[in-house]
């Protein structure tokens, strides 16, 4: 059949690769009609560890959204198994390549989160959530607009606004404590969020970037809320103050926030454009030739295992390329009027350690919800196929993403009578998938074993070839199960054990 | 001067100030003067409409009551679809947005917008009609996606002849339309069980055979999907006797024998678990039967590889059924 109208190649020109997302590459283009440029998101649907349905979601989501704060969605086309998705394009980059000459000063900062809520008020308006604020999502034009981007785990509210969701997205040193919890949350684990990644404006790394992702997942609920230190304005403090309160409920909305003194006072976007020629400024001073040997480095180390997804070796290695390092080299010629400190952003943190490698993938309980036998192949753990630790960004960034997610946008735009699914199992798969543990706000215990243990002992299983060793692994799984189930917590107090023993080989080192 | 502008307009007014707006749309030049006034008499409705029907959180059940019957006695709905193309992007958001509220509301145990477009059948036809403009296409496929959660109007879609040129706009679209027309054949295909078990029944030939056209595609999207949907419904106990009759050809056995060698690792996956149903069948036709039996060695060398990096314990558990099988023929 006519099918020509689906290549695009057409109407797009693929440039160079601009980089890596937490699904498939970006490259620059341009359109051939309009010669604009355009961001070109491509991913390979064969290899995708997403179902095709959950990326429509995304897809339909993005297509109902029309802000200056919001990068815009021009189209998406499909190439053999290749999806490209056709955005906007930010020539600024992202805050996060941004922060690569040093951190932002305050009023840079102010004028950002003044602008980020005004994206996500537009967005809390239409009932959808970002779930994935951080500096590497937060992309300036030319100009110096900010937008929003990487709708990757976006998901929408049900109709009424009191339903909340209940899954598992986004990248852990960003996420609340609710989001961590599967205790349901709403727009203001998006605020939670803005406030975190505002200490990461000012400080170069969010609160507890030089631990394990997989501590700090219990390390969030549990401690106290995480505060601004440092020589920063009172107002600023306050601000962050406001977003990062344990109670959803105390934090305030989008709306309130933009009648805070720290916004109100910001000046007018524009001034960020300074942001973008320091960061120009750094490359023709070799900034990111430095960065790119210093990445090569990590690739080598990575490469060496590409298999590896939760070996806490490759942490260790991750630990001695963090972004204190890379920053150490300091920028030659005029002094950065605009720094704050005039130090690079961990200097403060001598033995700073950026991440670990980890694509958390939660074996998504929904999965078996909705068990149909072909569903199974989606509670695969995601194979490091693209191993994390060689993409751009540091293993910090990794976002978590989980099938749950698309049991739930499916259930958009609102669920009040949506009770079927469960009467989509059939003859084949009765009782081959365990139910979903219970959700407790006491418990995040559970977690631990359902998203960091299962899947992990899971990965394993392509990487043995006989039957009787696929029987021990399973036996493995079972066995964690059942001990979890007699003692409950336990998986959570051995990891606990684990991380702490790895972080005290880094100290010895 | 208005002295009476803050009194609120009746759902009456709003909705017959909505309707009369509508064709001036495209009265005049296109950029003239009464356009752009009737689109912003357009949005200025929608909004309102829209107000009144979620409320801030609780509508006036009245108020709903009024603005529901005059949207059936006016037709609204017929002429908010036929032009949609027309409207702003974020009345076109409106618009649906009113569709799936409407939809949705229940009088005890009756759907009184159900009964209305139940009688007014081209006002579905209007919704499908949307897949043949991009621009809108996702909207009105929402739009039709809440239609077809209620029986009563998936049945009129899938009894059409329309229901036949799904097909053409999955093929013909770009991705995200082409997902949005494969999602809506998916919710027709599987949502009411006993109706669609009913149809297929009687309407197999002319059914699988277009069917079968979207398993063969070109298109990985549309292949992979149709597949997977395939898999589904065969294997839904409603549809027994479908399966029963599609296990039975040895057409569909043969296709799905080339399948399980596509060239995508995924194909090939969704190809075995509607194979699995032909190898499964305790009483397999002679013609079946022959086809798997001449196949015998290659089967079992090919399944035996089949796959095997899989940590699906369910998916090893039915391989290795399969293979049992196959040697036991």
């Amino acid at each position: 059949m006519d099918s020509h109208h689906q290549d695009p190649e057409e109407f797009y020109v693929k440039q160079d690769r601009i980089g890596k997302g937490s699904f498939g590459e970006v490259y620059k283009g341009y359109d051939k009609r309009t010669q604009k440029t355009v961001a070109i998101k491509i991913i390979d649907l064969e290899s995708a560890e997403d179902e095709i349905e959950d990326i429509q979601q995304e897809i339909q989501i993005l297509s109902q959204l029309d802000s200056p704060h919001v990068t815009k969605y021009h189209g998406s086309f499909l190439k053999g198994s290749h999806l490209w998705i056709v955005m906007e394009y930010c020539s600024g980059g992202s805050c996060s390549d941004l922060m690569k000459p040093g951190v932002f000063r305050e009023e840079y900062i102010a004028i950002i989160v003044r602008e980020l809520l005004k994206g996500l008020e537009y967005l809390h308006s239409e009932g959808k959530l970002h779930r994935d604020i951080k500096a590497a999502n937060i992309l300036l034009s030319a100009g110096g607009d900010v937008k929003l981007a990487d709708f990757g785990v976006s998901g929408q509210l049900s109709g009424t606004l009191s339903a909340k969701k209940n899954t598992f997205v986004g990248t852990p040193y960003w996420m609340s404590p609710e989001v961590i919890k599967q205790s349901g949350y709403d727009h203001k684990a998006d605020i939670w969020s803005l406030g975190i990644t505002a200490i990461e404006l000012a400080k170069g790394e969010p609160p507890y970037a030089e631990l394990h992702p997989m501590k700090v997942l219990f390390l969030i609920p549990k401690n106290p809320p995480p505060t601004l230190e440092g020589p920063f304005s009172k107002m600023f403090r306050e601000f962050v103050s406001y977003c990062l309160q344990r109670d959803p409920r105390d934090r305030p909305s989008a709306r309130d926030l933009l009648k805070h003194k720290f916004v109100r006072m910001a000046k007018k976007t524009s001034y960020l454009t300074e942001l973008i020629e320091r960061h120009e400024r750094w490359k023709a001073e070799g900034g990111e030739r430095v960065e790119e040997e210093e990445r090569q480095h990590v690739e080598d180390i990575a490469n060496s295992d590409p298999e590896d997804l939760w070996d806490f070796g490759t942490v260790r290695h991750a630990a001695t390329v963090g972004r204190a390092q890379m920053n150490s080299i300091k920028v030659s010629g005029p002094p950065l009027t605009w720094e704050n400190t005039g130090r690079a952003p961990s200097d403060d943190s001598e033995d700073s350690v950026s991440g670990g490698s980890s694509t958390l993938s939660r074996r998504g309980p929904s999965a078996s919800t909705e068990a149909t036998t072909v569903n199974s192949m989606t509670e695969l753990p995601p194979l490091p196929t693209s191993s994390p630790s060689t993409s751009r960004k540091f293993d910090q960034q990794a976002t978590i993403r989980n099938g749950s997610v698309a049991a739930a946008a499916r259930r958009q735009p609102s669920d009040e009578y949506d009770d079927d699914y469960e009467d989509e199992t059939n003859g084949y798969v009765a009782g081959a998938v365990n139910g979903r543990p219970p959700v407790d706000d006491e418990l995040p215990d559970t977690t631990m074993l359902d998203s960091v243990v299962l899947p992990a002992i899971a990965s394993l299983f392509p990487r043995v070839s006989t039957q009787e060793a696929r029987v021990a692994l399973s036996a493995l799984q079972r066995a964690f199960t059942d001990a979890e189930r007699i003692i409950p917590g336990v998986t959570m107090e051995l990891i606990n054990e684990i991380v702490d023993s790895v972080e005290h080989v880094e100290d010895d080192r | 001067m208005n002295f009476f502008k803050s009194k609120p307009r009746t759902p009456p007014d709003l909705v017959r100030g909505l309707r009369d707006a509508l064709p001036r749309l495209e009265a005049g030049q296109p950029g003239s003067e009464v356009r752009r006034k009737a689109g912003e008499e357009v949005a200025k409705n929608l909004q309102q409409i829209k107000a009144i029907l979620y409320g801030d959180g609780d509508p006036l059940p009245e108020l709903v009551a009024q603005l529901a019957t005059e949207t059936y006695s006016t037709d609204l709905l017929y002429h908010l679809l036929v032009n949609i193309q027309r409207l702003e992007f974020e009345a076109r958001k409106d618009v649906v947005q009113i569709f799936n509220n409407l939809l949705r509301r229940q009088i005890g145990a009756r759907f009184p917008t159900v009964e209305y477009l139940s009688n007014k059948k081209e006002v579905l036809f209007a919704a499908f009609d949307g897949y043949k403009n991009e621009d809108v296409a996702l909207n009105t496929g929402m739009i039709l996606r809440e239609m077809l959660r209620h029986e009563p109007l998936a049945k009129v879609l899938l009894q059409s002849e329309q229901f036949y040129t799904f097909p053409h706009y999955i093929e013909t679209t770009t991705f995200g339309v082409s997902c949005d027309a494969f999602a809506n054949l998916k919710e027709t295909l599987t949502r009411h069980k006993a109706m669609v078990a009913d149809y297929l029944d009687k309407n197999y030939d002319r059914f699988f055979s277009t069917y079968t056209t979207l398993i063969r595609s070109e298109n990985y999207v549309t292949k992979r999907q149709s597949l997977k949907l395939l898999g589904e419904i065969l294997l839904d106990r409603a549809n027994f006797a479908v399966m029963t009759r599609y296990i039975a050809d040895e057409t569909n056995l043969k296709m799905m024998m080339n399948l399980l060698r596509d060239k995508s690792k995924n194909i090939q996956f969704e190809a075995f678990h509607v194979f699995k149903v032909f190898v499964a069948n305790p009483k397999k036709p002679p013609q079946i039967e022959g086809i798997l039996r001449r196949n015998k060695d290659k089967l079992l060398k090919f399944l035996k590889d089949f796959h095997n990096d899989k940590e699906d314990e369910q998916f090893s558990d039915e391989k290795q059924f399969l293979i049992g099988q196959i040697q036991n023929l």
